[in-house]
């Protein structure tokens, strides 16, 4: 199913209309960020790790390339090795290419949403891999054709019936929709998988230079299986998941967990450093570690936006976020979704192609306080809508409207005659708060009942004291 | 080698206003988040490192001594009906001869030792396989973390697979190997870990294997362990 950021406004608008996705999305994001208060409540010092996670990122942004080049010494140093991939081309050739070396008919992969971005699994199909979804939500989304609608939990909008249904027909067993039941399916079909495939794809959600370890965070151990039984493995990262040090980890960790799932800590951590050593008793003979830019280099580019890049993906933007809550992640065609998919969606894609998303949200900030970086989510999104203004990329009634409005406020001969003007309409319309129909504005939006008098009429005959 | 390793690297730093390489600054405290101390009671420590695993699901407990293990191990393999029992190679596992051990006391049960070095690609799937099968494994632990009811282990104590592969997971530990929290571990690890000091994989656990992917019902057992069993032997 391929959705396309450009078509935000008809798949919220369908998506909104869908009661059942609605409750679905507005119970699962309830109940996360309940965990989420919960565990954070527990740690005191909370706002100061949020503070010192916010610098360490901004230190390692602001020297990213110095960083990278220490990351890749680490990582040879261990015997893996390195390759730096320009966009999504780039990336998966090398992911085909290490595919056919090894003559792997499958690969086991779990989630990683540097490998959604640039389609890695449809890339390894064309090239002849079977890439195997392993992480039980994304298994599910594979067999359905679907795509993932939350970072954390991507088949959130699937119901158990559909499932099971989903099992049924594709698998040809009994029709169940208890979880467990269909958990244990997937778990013994996948087992197969693991045993035999040669190659193991799992993303990163730190790499620390100084070690060159990666670091996997996970509840189900399918990345734990990915990266310990195949012969060969490759992690694929954004160029943002570097942080400086091994001893950066428990800062980090401490707030993914409890900002995602408000776990103390998730069921399974993995640290890897490099290829299995000689002395150890398994484990893969080769690391590969790409290294993806994809267009991170430019949002570098632009020292506002930079900070986008210090986000740990722990989705709880998602879930505070009141559209989100509402229109789901399907809504916003891309693989990041929320109000840090509005943010990175309109730099990967082009802001052309993803002009709605920055208005996909009411700036009340609940992203900004939320997120465990301290990204101003917000005022990314305000920024923008600032070039989407100075782009002249806003419909063209728009424009009107506000250079109307900006003449109107400037002048107060033309503030007065425009709002008497208006209040004339309104009352001549006999339809107080919906006077006239603004395509795409009107709607889903009400004015406000109109007061008898103007604010400045009734100063007039209020105020205390009369004139002077 | 690949050639965009350089155009990338000029795109950051042509983004950055930076005409070459770039310095990092290493920031004052090394360490993002202080240990916790003060609380360092052994007592204490097991206490909070109990509750907090059973929380997620562990079965945590504390034997006195070697021989009460055992017994436990026995009486566990037999509650369960467990049929094969993998036993790994670390340290703990040897010290309290496990393996002989076990092998006199459930005689119906089919041991698998993890010994010698599984070199070779065909044996080590062989490996897998056999482990697979099993209903019990049992490894060690190389840290404790109370806070979080966590066990860290290494990929130089036991294999990776061991302790993944089977339905349940004993992971044994000593008193001494409780710490506080996740950044204590950190300073025993050294905050910066020269070269070859770190193990290839080192895992952090914190109760059984779950999901909540399909409608976030929580479901034990996803894709490893369904029991994560964690005992600490000896007096505190
Ligand atoms: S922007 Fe912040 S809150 Fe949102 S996913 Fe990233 S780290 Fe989490």
């Amino acid at each position: 199913m391929n959705r396309s950021p450009s078509q935000f406004k008809i798949l919220a608008s369908e998506n909104v209309a869908d009661q059942r996705l609605r409750n679905t999305f507005q119970s699962a994001t309830g109940h996360a960020l309940g965990q989420r208060a919960q565990s954070v409540q527990l740690v005191p010092e909370w706002e100061d790790l949020r503070e010192r996670a916010h610098r360490i990122k901004e230190e390692t942004v602001e020297h990213l390339d110095f960083y990278l080049e220490k990351l890749e010494a680490s990582v040879i140093r261990r015997g893996g090795r390195v390759f730096w991939a320009r966009d999504a081309s780039e990336a998966s050739n090398y992911v085909v290419n290490l595919c056919r070396r090894l003559q792997a008919p499958t690969v086991v992969k779990s989630k990683s949403m540097a490998a959604e971005e640039i389609g890695l699994a449809d890339a390894l199909e064309s090239g002849g891999v079977e890439p195997v979804e392993t992480d039980l939500g994304e298994f599910i989304i594979q067999v359905a054709g679907e795509t993932p609608s939350h970072i954390i939990a991507p088949a959130l909008h699937m119901t158990r019936q559909q499932i099971g249904k989903l099992f049924h027909e594709k698998f040809g067993i009994p029709y169940t929709d208890v979880p467990a039941e269909l958990c244990a399916f997937a778990r013994q079909r996948l087992r197969r998988e693991f045993l035999s495939a040669r190659l193991g794809i799992s993303g990163v959600n730190f790499a620390a230079a100084d070690t060159g370890t990666i670091v996997i965070v996970e509840n189900e151990g399918n990345a734990r299986l990915c990266t310990s039984l195949p012969r060969v493995h490759l992690a694929i990262m954004g160029l943002e998941k570097v942080i400086p040090r091994f001893a950066d980890l428990p800062l980090f960790l401490k707030l993914l967990a409890r900002s995602s799932t408000g776990q103390r800590q998730t069921s399974y951590v993995s640290m890897i450093s490099g290829p299995r050593r000689e002395q150890e008793w398994d484990g893969p003979e080769e690391f590969h570690l790409i290294l993806l830019d994809n267009g991170r280099s430019d949002i570098l580019a632009d020292p506002r936006m930079r900070r986008s890049l210090y986000c740990i993906r722990c989705g709880a933007c998602l879930n505070t976020c009141p559209i989100y809550q509402r229109v789901g992640g399907h809504s916003y065609g891309s693989v990041y979704s929320g109000p840090i998919g509005s943010v990175l969606t309109p730099l990967f894609q082009g802001l052309e192609v993803a002009k709605d998303l920055p208005y996909a949200s009411s700036l009340c900030g609940s992203c900004s306080n939320i997120c465990p970086v301290k990204i101003d989510l917000h005022h990314q999104l305000l920024w923008l809508r600032e070039k989407l203004v100075s782009r002249r990329a806003t419909p063209w009634q728009e424009r009107l409207a506000m250079s109307l409005f900006a003449a109107g406020m400037k002048d107060p001969t033309l503030y007065r005659m425009g709002s008497a003007l208006l209040r004339l309409l309104l009352k001549v319309s006999g339809r107080g708060n919906r006077p006239f129909a603004v395509p795409g504005w009107s709607p889903t939006r009400d004015f406000p009942a109109l007061a008898e008098t103007s604010f400045k009429q009734w100063w007039e005959d209020n105020r205390p004291g009369g004139e002077g | 080698m690949n050639g965009s390793r350089e155009v990338i690297l000029g795109r950051i730093r042509r983004a950055l206003l930076r005409p070459g390489p770039g310095q990092g600054q290493e920031h004052g405290s090394l360490n993002g988040v202080q240990s916790s101390s003060g609380r360092v009671d052994p007592v204490q420590l097991f206490g909070q490192f109990q509750e907090q695993s059973e929380r997620v699901g562990g079965e945590p407990r504390l034997c006195t001594d070697s021989e009460e293990a055992l017994r436990g191990i026995q009486d566990l393999v037999v509650a369960a009906a467990y049929r094969r029992v993998a036993v790994s190679n670390h340290e703990i596992c040897r010290r309290h001869r496990l393996a002989q051990v076990l092998s006199d006391l459930l005689p119906e049960v089919s041991l698998w030792i993890e010994e010698g070095n599984s070199d070779s690609g065909s044996s080590r799937r062989r490996n897998s396989r056999q482990l697979a099968q099993a209903d019990l494994s049992i490894t060690g632990a190389e840290f404790l973390i109370a806070e979080s009811g966590t066990v860290l282990i290494a990929s130089t104590g036991s294999s990776r697979q061991i302790s993944l592969l089977p339905t349940a997971h004993l992971v044994l530990a000593t008193p001494d190997q409780i710490c506080p929290d996740l950044a204590a571990v950190f300073q025993q690890l050294g905050t910066a870990p020269e070269e070859g000091r770190l193990p290839a994989a080192l895992t952090m656990i914190t109760g059984p294997s779950r999901t909540a992917d399909i409608e976030k019902v929580l479901i034990k057992g996803a894709h490893g362990p369904v029991r994560q069993l964690t005992w600490v032997i000896g007096r505190l």
